[in-house]
Formats: structure tokens, C-alpha cells, sequence
């Protein structure tokens, strides 16, 4: 049978990939892809404790909920990236930087 | 090894080159290809963790939704990659890796100095009737303000999306 860390290692390892990702993509598209890689693992991590029977109910709930706001930040998160590429015709995340001091 | 341990390991490695696809692949599409197949391997594991539910929703959402969301991004912006993101080693990028990379290895250490937990021969109860019974019962106000959260998120969406009324008419 499959154990709980192995499970656990798995997340860790998506984690990690997808702040990678996060931390060194240049597109802002890209960006949120990896923001939604590491949505996912963390929804792995709830599963599996609920598969291991240490929560009840609350592990796939959990899960729907972050399926839920996963789904509200990818249209606001995208909806974000049009508005900035209609503004700057550019979707490189060095650009934004009007901000910037 | 027996087969679900093999149909485990298969599952892992297809998800984490998904994933790796997703993060590393410089072509649009095909990163996005990418991340389909990352979400179908979460979704396959769902199964696998008899979380039938939660991998049917997650197929639904992901696979149906934010997907179809990204490639209309990527069509939007016709988003061309700038010369800068073809595998250049910035010190930036070294430094996002690294500091990736170590919390990743503290992740996987607290995991491995924990007491490890084969998992129960029978799944949990936890499919569609218990999720919709609680859903509808105990979990309903977080089920309510998740609601009212995607239809604001989406009216928001469409707001900030939308062209400016002044630019529409000038054009």
C-alpha cells in the first residue's frame, strides 16, 4: 500500500516546482500558471490526510473550497493580465514596475 | 511492489513532468499543454485516493475551465515571448530556483522525520452523498460566501477585462 509521506513528498516536490516557477517565469500568463501548480499540491496534501483518515469530512471540503477560490483567482488574475497587455502591449512581468520606486 | 504502489509511481512521475512542463516549457500552448497534463495526473491521483468526487470536480474546473481560460489569456494577448526567457540563467532566475529548491528539501525533511502512516485498506466515507449532505448542512454559510465569492470574482473579471467605455467609442 502507498503511505501518507509518500503522498506528502509528492506535494512537497509539486510545491516546489511550481514556486519555482513562479519565482523565475517572465510572462505574467506563465506566473499563474505556476500559482495554480502550487494550488494543487496543497490540494493533494488535504486528500491524502483525509485518506489516511486523520480529518473527517473537512479534507475533501477543503479541497472543494480551494478548487472554488482557485478558480475566482484565475479569472481575476487573467482578466488582470488583458487589462495590463491593452495598457502596455507587453505581459512580461519585468515591465509592470510603474510602481517601482 | 505491488500494483498500486507501480500505478503510484507512474501517476507521481507523470505529474511532476506536467508540472515541469508547465514550469520550464518556453512555448505558450505548449506549456499549457503542459499544465493539462499536471491536472489530469491530480485528478488520476484523486481516483486513485478513491476521492472520486473531488477528481471528477477537479477535471471540471481545471481541465474544463481554467484551462479554456488560459488559452483565451494567451489568444488575448497574443503574448509573444521576450528574448530574455529563452533558458537564460539570470541571477534573478538562480535565485528564484534556489530558494525554491530549499523549501522544497524543508518540506520533504519535516515529512521524512515524521512517523510514517500506511494509509487505511478502506477509504474514508467521503464521496458525493457526505460532501452534499455537509455542504448543505454543517459547511452552508462557507458554501454561500463561496458563492457569492465567484460571482463577484467573475463580474470583477468581466469589469477589468472590459475595454474602456471612452476608448471603445473613439476606435
Amino acid at each position: 500500500m502507498i503511505s501518507l509521506n509518500a503522498l506528502l513528498v509528492l506535494s512537497a516536490i509539486l510545491f516546489a516546482v511550481g514556486l519555482a516557477g513562479a519565482l523565475t517565469r517572465k510572462n505574467a500568463i506563465l506566473v499563474l500558471v505556476s500559482i495554480e501548480i502550487m494550488m494543487n499540491a496543497a490540494n493533494l496534501n488535504f486528500i491524502a490526510f483525509w485518506r489516511a483518515g486523520m480529518v473527517e469530512l473537512t479534507g475533501p471540503l477543503f479541497a472543494l473550497f480551494t478548487l472554488v477560490i482557485a478558480g475566482a483567482e484565475s479569472a481575476v488574475g487573467l482578466a488582470l493580465v488583458i487589462a495590463i497587455y491593452r495598457h502596455l502591449k507587453s505581459v512580461d512581468v519585468g515591465n509592470i514596475q510603474s510602481l517601482s520606486g | 511492489m505491488d500494483i498500486a504502489q507501480l500505478g503510484f509511481v507512474l501517476l507521481s512521475a507523470v505529474t511532476i513532468a506536467g508540472a515541469l512542463g508547465a514550469t520550464t516549457i518556453n512555448d505558450l500552448p505548449r506549456a499549457l499543454l503542459s499544465l493539462v497534463l499536471f491536472f489530469f495526473g491530480v485528478a488520476a491521483l484523486f481516483f486513485m485516493l478513491h476521492a472520486e468526487f473531488i477528481g471528477v470536480v477537479q477535471v471540471l474546473v481545471y481541465v474544463g475551465a481554467v484551462a479554456v481560460l488560459f488559452v483565451f489569456a494567451i489568444v488575448l494577448t497574443r503574448a509573444r515571448l521576450q528574448a530574455t526567457e529563452i533558458g537564460r540563467l539570470v541571477p534573478s532566475r538562480v535565485l528564484g530556483i534556489l530558494g525554491a529548491a530549499v523549501v522544497g528539501a524543508g518540506l520533504v525533511g519535516v515529512v521524512v522525520r515524521t512517523t510514517d502512516v500506511p494509509l487505511p485498506a478502506v477509504a474514508p466515507l467521503g464521496t458525493t452523498a457526505p460532501i452534499g449532505e455537509a455542504l448543505m448542512t454543517r459547511y452552508l454559510l462557507p458554501f454561500e460566501i463561496a458563492s457569492v465569492l465567484l460571482t463577484a470574482a467573475l463580474i470583477g473579471a468581466v469589469v477589468i477585462a472590459l475595454e474602456d467605455g471612452e476608448q471603445r467609442r473613439s476606435a
